[in-house]
């Protein structure tokens, strides 16, 4: 293993890491702002992918002209089911909900396309190879674009969060929802806007992880679980860090994969629950931002 | 305090619990109305659903009364099963010692659990759950000199008639419901419900929270462990499928849409087992994911209209209303 092959290495953890901080972004955004335990959300990735998948293979869409049409239909999706079935504030009636939608969801998708595990591209995707320190280092040209595209989607977000007349109404909402209201601001749809927009963020995740991933019906447990862990590494609600976590996950997960492919999910997971068990506010986060019981 | 306990046995005589009892004799006398072949599905159904009454009955220990929300309960029962398998396939050992080294195994994971919940409420206990059952689920899955990988473990046993495992069922079913209404009025369950409604008075008024919390936990594991075993003898395979997350959230369902926290909830809760099976005779089997979409709406339906279950329907009163909403009004 020279140099060059290490820098691959490394390079492609943190384009995988950056995914992962994309994919942990949207369920940060809904569990640390907005309050709402989302259990359906690795189910809302899987069906995402497959949407792309019929879009491109079934009507014969562009992936340009599917992206778009998916993201407008992932923020009505949020919008009304925040607006029909999670008024309740309650974290045990919203995971039991988040459930039952994401059992429905993973169910019909296995009932419509079965078990089969399909892929959206055929093919070795394009590599550029460079001369490197004595090797040649390969680099995927779909995961510089993965890279590419969660950095400026978290760094839009975050810029739409701070500066946006919406954004702004957003915070305003989950910090004060009385002195909000009393500015005449409406906080349910206020909530049901936010929700709405963290889907398109789902969205844009679905989408990136079908261009590198398989499709599986079950795939959502996997990215769920990924999400979670991200958004623990982090601290709930913290997107920067929410990024640089996913990074490290990537880093972990990439190197994982080399050295004992097998025990890749159990080290990550258990991993998962140290971090969970010792740190709970997060590595990326000081002692007093977040309250441990939730 | 002494006519406490005299109270609670004249409670148990309710019409709701006679007309249930009475339901019941039917289905004991299952083996003797068909003859021959015909009683084996009958007697199959009873059985998984009385299995799954068990396991909703330690859910309920562990997250109805306590009020440790887990997602990943599947995981005792594949630990029981797979403790089994092991000790009877790899070790050939007795079955009744797999049997007490699943329960051994799941004691151990209950007292983790426990220690995690000392330390993780809400949400995060629940992801850890999910985490744990992961785990669990990936050793499975990758451990193949000792767990055969997805395949799995196939036991081979006595020829042992369907009739014991039926009445055994429906024993077990009884026995640790009737163990979860004694619970729940015991001491030690009025620990769990003030633990479960509000940790920090229960803290303050000297309960040990850690304490109760890890029993609730060891106790639900070593339940769920000896249905795992016991499932896992009369079905003579074991399969990474035993710890998936379907297993975990049908037993969540099971006891929901009974009722959290009642011990008549998963008993009304189970008849929904059947529904698959249902679906699986009637429309064949390429339908039966469509069994689990069915599971999820009612899930939300209940959740949304009726979040205390089955149990909180007062038929009296709805009855009334539907009468009077029938009759015809004379006013003005």
């Amino acid at each position: 293993m020279n140099v060059a092959i290490w820098t691959t290495i490394i390079i492609n953890g943190l384009c995988t890491g950056s995914l992962f901080g994309l994919v942990s972004a949207a369920f940060s955004f809904q569990f640390g702002a907005l309050r709402m335990m989302n259990f359906a959300y690795g189910a809302f990735v899987m069906v995402g992918m497959y949407i792309m998948y019929a879009g491109m293979h079934h009507f014969g869409l562009h992936a340009a002209a599917a992206v778009p049409i998916l993201v407008v239909l992932y923020f009505f999706v949020g919008y009304f089911l925040r607006a029909t079935l999670l008024k309740s504030a309650d974290p045990n009636v919203q995971i039991i909900i988040t459930s039952g939608v994401a059992l429905v969801l993973e169910s019909v998708v296995l009932f419509i396309v079965g078990a089969l595990p399909r892929s959206l591209l055929a093919g070795i995707p394009p590599t550029w190879k460079i001369p490197f320190a004595g090797g040649i280092l390969v680099i995927s040209k779909l995961n510089i674009l993965t890279f590419i595209v969660s950095s400026v989607v978290l760094i839009g977000f975050s810029t739409f969060l701070k500066r946006t007349w919406l954004g702004m109404t957003i915070r305003a909402v989950v910090q004060q929802k009385e002195a909000a209201s009393l500015m005449g601001v409406d906080p349910e749809k206020i909530i049901n806007a936010g929700f709405g927009i963290s889907f398109v963020i789902t969205a844009i995740a679905a989408v990136m992880i079908s261009l590198q991933f398989v499709l599986e019906p079950t795939a959502g447990h996997y990215y769920q679980l990924i999400g979670f862990l991200v958004c623990v590494i982090a601290g709930m609600g913290n997107l920067k860090g929410g990024f640089y976590a996913g990074l490290l996950v990537g880093l972990i997960s990439t190197m994982a994969n080399i050295f004992a492919a097998t025990w890749h999910d159990a080290i990550l997971f258990i991993l998962f629950v140290i971090i969970l068990t010792f740190l709970p506010n997060g590595v990326f986060v000081s002692k007093k931002s977040i309250s441990r019981a939730v | 305090m002494q006519n406490a306990k005299t109270e609670w046995i004249g409670d148990w005589i309710t019409p709701k619990n006679i007309l249930v009892c009475v339901l019941i004799v039917p289905v004991l006398l299952i083996p003797f109305f068909y003859k021959g072949g015909a009683a084996l599905l009958p007697m199959h159904l009873v059985i998984m659903v009385a299995s799954y009454i068990v396991l909703a009955q330690t859910w309920n220990i562990l997250s109805g009364l306590t009020g440790m929300f887990s997602l990943g309960h599947a995981t005792f029962y594949g630990l029981g099963g797979y403790a089994l398998a092991v000790a009877m396939v790899k070790l050939k050992l007795n079955p009744l010692v797999g049997l007490a080294a699943g329960i051994v195994l799941s004691a151990f994971f209950g007292l983790l659990l426990g220690a995690i919940s000392s330390r993780l409420t809400g949400f995060f206990f629940t992801i850890s759950t999910i985490a744990l059952a992961q785990v669990i689920r990936t050793i499975a899955m990758q451990w193949t000199p000792v767990t055969n990988s997805i395949t799995g473990l196939k036991i081979f046993r006595p020829i042992v008639g369907r009739v014991y495992f039926f009445y055994a069922a429906i024993a077990m079913a009884v026995a640790v419901s009737i163990f979860f209404a004694y619970l729940r009025r015991s001491r030690m369950g009025s620990m769990f419900v003030a633990i479960r409604e509000n940790i920090h008075l229960a803290r303050s008024l000297g309960v040990d929270v850690v304490k109760y919390k890890t029993v609730s936990s060891v106790i639900a594991a070593m339940i769920a462990s000896v249905v795992g075993s016991f499932i896992t003898y009369y079905i003579q395979v074991v399969d990474p499928n035993y710890l998936s997350p379907i297993i975990s959230e049908k037993i969540i369902m099971v006891t929901i849409i009974g009722g959290m926290g009642y011990a008549w909830g998963p008993i009304f809760g189970s008849v929904l087992i059947l529904l698959e099976e249902f679906i699986r005779g009637t429309l064949g089997a390429r339908y039966a994911p469509l069994a689990s979409t069915l599971y999820g709406i009612i899930l939300i339906v209940f959740m949304l209209f009726k979040p205390n279950g089955i149990v909180s329907i007062n038929l009296k009163r709805s009855f009334a209303m539907a009468i009077r909403a029938l009759t015809p009004q004379k006013e003005k």
